[in-house]
């Protein structure tokens, strides 16, 4: 959601946007166990937009995203992007 | 060991208009969860939303906490019933949740309950992850 809205406010409200999560649960100090990491992966199809700029806002709706913010008080969130068709497709 | 649980989701258009769709995870339990932002920030007309879903994660995830810290000291639960309500402010952020546990457990005191339930709910991993929320509280009865 995030991160549709950064594109739509960029003028690219027609995006197709796919994102995972995958969220590591791991044992730590003590035998406990904590939610350690959230790996992000976005790729979407969107006109007239090369790798960098969908780059740049992949990392604008991650620091935007209410749920990343909590994450990372505790853990890592990070975050790749593939552009599928974009204007650097070669 | 580590785990990884990965989840999927597929979202077409802007955010105000568009919509999303939660479409694959690890285990194949749950699919199809159509999901979008009148539905987040408004009345919810059928649709789950990220919140709802740190719900479950965080129900589910306290009541195994709550169960373990029970059974280690000698109480094992019948059955607890517990539930987080999570609030989303829009503009703002993820600003409470509430947990709730009703729970049948033989021969436990109230007190004894309570301080149960407060170590889950300052220990499970979820609480845990989410420790930035400005508000976590806890109601803990017996049945």
């Amino acid at each position: 959601m995030s991160l549709a809205g950064e594109l739509a406010q960029a003028g690219q409200a027609a995006a197709h946007v796919e994102v995972t999560a995958t969220v590591t649960l791991d044992e730590v100090e003590g035998g406990s166990h904590r939610i350690v990491a959230s790996t992000l992966l976005a790729r979407a199809r969107v006109q007239d937009m090369d790798k960098a700029e969908f780059e740049r806002f992949a990392h604008a709706a991650d620091e935007g995203c209410p749920f990343s913010a909590l994450i990372k008080a505790t853990g890592t969130v990070t975050v790749t992007t593939e552009l599928e068709g974009g204007a650097d497709d070669d | 060991m580590t785990t990884d649980r990965r989840a999927e989701v597929v979202w077409q258009g802007d955010l105000m208009s568009g919509s999303g769709r939660v479409e694959n995870v690890t285990s194949g339990a749950i699919g199809g969860l159509d999901v979008s932002w009148p539905a987040r920030s408004e009345d919810p007309g059928g649709k789950t939303s990220p919140e709802e879903l740190i719900a479950a994660a965080h129900a589910t995830c306290f009541a195994m906490a709550l169960s373990h810290g029970l059974a280690e000291a000698g109480h094992t639960a019948d059955q607890l019933e517990t539930s987080a309500t999570v609030t989303f402010q829009p503009g703002e952020g993820i600003t409470k949740i509430a947990l709730a546990v009703e729970g049948k457990v033989p021969g436990i005191d109230a007190d004894a309950f309570q301080q149960a339930a407060e170590q889950a709910k300052e220990n499970c991993p979820v609480s845990k992850a989410l420790a930035s929320v400005p508000e976590l509280t806890l109601d803990a009865q017996l049945a």
